[in-house]
């Protein structure tokens, strides 16, 4: 070895040569180097522009005179003055007002002492309760409504029982309030699913430092824990008020027949109008978006990163829990008493529905049980179509979108800092569009994009709109899989030979295997339930189980729709357990 | 003797943060060579640099007479054809494949037959007696014996050059100790080219051949591992390898003696110096011994010990001079809370610069 002196000044002039295999040619070598990163680059921006190209053509329409399809369009605010002025729209703002912050109380303040008493206090059935609390984010907010609406609304059973026995009924459901509260009720466990997650990132050497020093298992939960989660608060707060504003299913059933509307119920009622106001409806989008908008960064300066606290299912405490003793049987006993009114006896009864021609309590039951709406059901070709529709998008959507997903990730997490911005802030961007949005959007983008019409009225059109919808919970749970993976173990098959593709492939892809089941299951799943995106994008030969549903439900056929609800929780259901409870 | 690996002016910078500076290097074939400094010097970027996991900035990087990077003529070999095998610090196994299927794979890349790539890989294990754990899975390895499975792997497909991202960092110290025997003789019956990186200057000292000592992205010096020790050139080099004293001063008149800060000049073996420049000591713990008035050439000082410190035949004691703080290695224990003389040998008082 030579010292720091003495090196001739290039390796060129020294005489090296090129190895075997490099071209002759810089130019193809300065190419040859590029490539990739240009691969990469042209993916994340296509990936920008399919994630965003919802929003673009609503904000446009928003702005001229005219339909998108038609000649001789002007700009103009016109379309946003007329919503203004509009009544129906100035009391659909005031109610989604309420509505939200109702059901945003509501569901915190559930979400937050469940998470504190199933979390921290040992009480008994603690795994049971646990997921039965967690069972309504498996079964959709339609679901959900439905049965409300059948059990607790008004001429509803239990109404009619109490009326009977008690001489009183219930609250009227069809209303601000009630559907508030059943919104509240619906999202709850996204709150518990929050709040535990915080209480699992607080360190336990925290918790054991207060016992050290003499403090009781539940006084150290009251004076460590609970001060330590009170940050997530405000965050829980500003997600309830994005769940609520994006809720569709309920305003729709419950507040339907009131004639309560909020803003996704208003756009919904416009835009499937047969002459619909194209330029009044994208006005109201584009307030809603930006309603959205507004909380969604909120949530952002709230905790900073937005994937903190999105994965679901949750880290499992793994420390000591507060004893109870007998205290502990009557805390499971209320917890208990919660889920049976809000989601067992619904759901139960809604299988029981769907088994008899009609129900009241004034009938015996025996008399009305039958198999005729399931016979309906699968005898109506359009109903199995729709059934079949829907698993086809669910399966081949679920697993297109797994597939971007995993791409998304590779191009995120194994480029430069520049590419990892671009992609992680494009994943996200779906999150502030309610579904109801990304399916006008969506519908307005394939008549305005060159190519659309092919894809208009088929179910690659709902694959796409779903896709986009759920991107961000997808990539949400794959990125931080992606994250815990040593980079060297790629690296390693690189060394020994093996050119970036074989280091996906042999190392990446089979370590990611169960994060990338999850997120089929978790497309699978959500693909499944939508129908708020769908309701703009279906065509007479693509309805899906979800708006085949609400239409079955506005026309008063309640057994069908019972039906159809069991249906879908039988194919949806163990797997949605088998994702959120894996832990 | 000719050059494995060849750096003209190599660097590398993340954005405004310049980690490696204009590095000059040159590896000798079959030589161990050790990459050595404190975290953030830059010693795993420059590994990674040499092996392709990561692209300089500028410069040019040779292995033999192949051009291999040149920022200047657009080359960047790709770390697959690079041919170098490459140990990481967490060893990279990968976990989804057993011990033989790890070190077969390299040579399924290679598309060798399957039957010539498992005999291959068997041997590899059998030589570094590895031969029974064949069938296991990583997890269910030791972590030496999943260096081990990694350095079979690295060497499995006779690389041109083996590069090891502090190996033994990972093992509890017994087993360090083992496991660096092990290394050296592996190099000895491969006789490949290998740099080590590492913090660890013992490790660097028993290893290699030559050591290349990096400070803040550039070389500080290189050499051979007994030069480095006997003959720093700077304070930093004297400090990091082997834990030297340092009393920094001016050169006096005669280009012998060192004068620290409170006036006190401490002799040093030559050659002379220009007087006046500013110098430094540097003198070894262990080359200090407690005065006893038959000393020879050298500097004798009052000390006053502070520490006292039991090492297992050996005391540090560390006291308060007029040269300032120094540590002294010694088989005695000094008396309590009095003052005594030590005395500083001349031939053991390096000068160093600053």
């Amino acid at each position: 070895m030579t010292d720091n002196t003495g090196h001739s000044a290039s390796l060129i002039a020294a005489g090296a040569t090129l190895p075997a295999g490099v071209s002759s040619s810089r130019a193809v070598r300065r190419l040859q180097a590029a490539a990739p990163l240009i691969l990469r680059w042209a993916f994340a921006l296509l990936l920008l522009a399919l994630l965003i190209s919802p929003m673009l053509p609503l904000i446009y329409q928003s702005f001229v005179n005219r339909p998108l399809y038609e000649a001789g369009k002007l700009l103009t605010l016109g379309n946003f003055t007329k919503l203004f002025a509009d009544p129906s729209f100035q009391s659909a703002c005031v109610n989604t007002f309420w509505f939200a912050v109702i059901g945003t109380i509501v569901s915190t303040a559930v979400g937050f002492v469940a998470a504190l008493l199933l979390e921290r206090l040992d009480l008994p059935g603690r795994k049971t309760l646990k997921i039965m609390f967690l069972a309504p984010i498996f079964v959709s907010a339609l679901i959900l409504a439905l049965s409300w609406s059948m059990l607790y609304g008004p001429g509803g059973f239990a109404d009619i029982w109490l009326r009977a026995t008690l001489k009183f009924g219930l609250p009227n459901l069809n209303s601000l309030g009630g559907m508030a509260v059943l919104s509240g009720v619906s999202s709850a466990p996204v709150s518990y699913l929050l709040f535990a997650s915080a209480m699992g990132n607080i360190p336990g050497t925290l918790e054991d430092a207060a016992r050290a020093a003499g403090a009781s298992p539940m006084r150290a939960t009251l004076g460590i824990i609970v001060p330590l989660i009170r940050p997530s608060l405000l965050y829980c707060v500003l997600l309830n008020f994005v769940l609520n504003i994006d809720q569709l299913a309920v305003p729709l059933i419950i507040g339907g027949p009131a004639r309560v509307q909020v803003l996704s119920t208003y756009l919904y009622d416009n835009g499937i109008a047969v002459k619909s106001d194209y330029g009044l409806v994208s006005a109201a989008a584009v307030v809603m978006l930006i309603m959205i908008q507004v909380f969604v960064v909120g949530q952002k300066y709230a905790l900073g990163d937005l994937r903190r606290y999105t994965t679901v299912g949750g880290k499992s405490l793994r420390r000591g829990l507060v004893p109870m003793g007998r205290a502990g049987w009557t805390v499971s006993a209320l917890i208990a008493l919660y889920i049976v009114l809000t989601t067992l006896v619904p759901s139960l009864f809604l299988v029981l529905r769907s088994f008899s021609s009609f129900i009241s309590p004034l009938v015996p039951i025996t008399s009305v049980l039958t198999l005729d709406n399931f016979k309906l059901v699968f005898g109506y070709e359009a109903y199995i179509r729709s059934i079949i529709n829907t698993l086809i998008v669910s399966i081949v959507g679920g697993l297109g979108a797994t597939v971007l997903t995993f791409i998304g990730g590779v191009v995120a997490y194994r480029s430069p800092p520049a590419i990892k911005r671009l992609v992680e802030m494009s994943a996200f961007i779906p999150r502030a569009i309610p579904g109801i949005v990304v399916g006008i959007g969506i519908f307005y983008a394939a008549i305005i994009f060159p190519g659309g019409s092919y894809l208009s009225g088929t179910l690659a059109i709902l694959m796409i709109a779903f896709t986009i919808r759920y991107y961000p919970t997808g990539f949400a749970l794959l990125g931080p899989s992606m994250l815990q993976i040593d980079q060297d173990m790629e690296r390693a098959v690189r060394v020994a030979g093996g050119a970036e593709a074989r280091s996906i492939i042999a190392v990446l892809l089979p370590l990611l295997r169960p994060a990338l089941v999850g997120c089929f299951l978790l497309y699978f799943v959500s693909f499944f339930k939508e129908y708020a995106a769908a309701s703009f994008l279906f065509g007479p030969n693509t309805a899906v189980v979800g708006t085949t549903m609400l239409q079955l439900d506005m026309m008063g056929n309640l057994g069908p729709t019972a039906a159809l609800s069991v249906v879908t929780l039988v194919l949806t259901l163990p797997i949605a357990i088998f994702v959120y409870a894996r832990d | 003797m000719t050059n494995a690996v060849q750096l003209r002016q190599v660097s590398k910078s993340f954005g405004p943060v310049t980690v490696l500076d204009g590095i000059d290097l040159d590896v000798p074939e079959g030589s161990f060579t050790s990459l050595l400094g404190p975290s953030g010097c830059g010693k795993t970027t420059l590994l990674n640099l040499i092996g392709g996991l990561d692209r300089p900035t500028g410069g040019e990087i040779g292995f033999g007479g192949d051009l291999i990077y040149s920022a200047a003529q657009a080359v960047n070999v790709p770390t697959e054809k690079r041919n170098v095998g490459y140990v990481f610090q967490s060893y990279a196994l990968w976990p989804h494949m057993t011990v033989l299927q790890n070190v077969s794979y390299p040579l399924r890349i290679r598309r060798l037959p399957a039957a010539e790539r498992n005999a291959k890989a068997r041997e590899m294990l059998d030589k570094l007696e590895l031969g029974a754990l064949a069938d296991r899975y990583p997890f269910q390895l030791s972590g030496g014996q999943q260096q081990r499975v990694a350095i079979a792997r690295s060497l499995v497909y006779q690389p041109r050059l083996l590069l090891l991202d502090e190996p033994l960092s990972n093992l509890d110290a017994q087993l360090r100790e083992r496991a660096r025997a092990w290394l050296k003789s592996v190099h000895e019956s491969f006789g490949l080219t290998v740099i080590l990186v590492t913090h660890d200057q013992a490790e660097a000292l028993s290893l290699s051949d030559h050591i290349v000592l990096l400070s803040k992205g550039h070389i500080e010096q290189q050499g051979p591992a007994l030069e480095i020790y006997e003959r720093p050139r700077t304070a930093y080099a004297a400090e990091f390898v082997g834990s030297a004293n340092v009393i920094p001063g001016r050169l006096a008149a005669d280009g012998l003696s060192v004068e620290a800060a409170g006036g006190t000049s401490v002799l040093t073996a030559g050659p002379p110096g220009t007087p006046q420049s500013a110098a430094a000591v540097a003198i070894r713990p262990q080359a200090i011994r407690f005065a006893n008035g038959n000393d020879g050439a050298g500097t004798i000082v009052p000390f006053v010990a502070k520490t006292v410190l039991y090492l297992g035949g050996l005391y540090e004691i560390t006291g308060t001079t007029p040269l300032g703080e120094l540590r002294v290695l010694s088989p005695n224990a000094p008396p309590a809370d009095r003052e005594i003389q030590i005395f500083l040998p001349a031939e053991a008082c390096i000068r160093v610069e600053p």
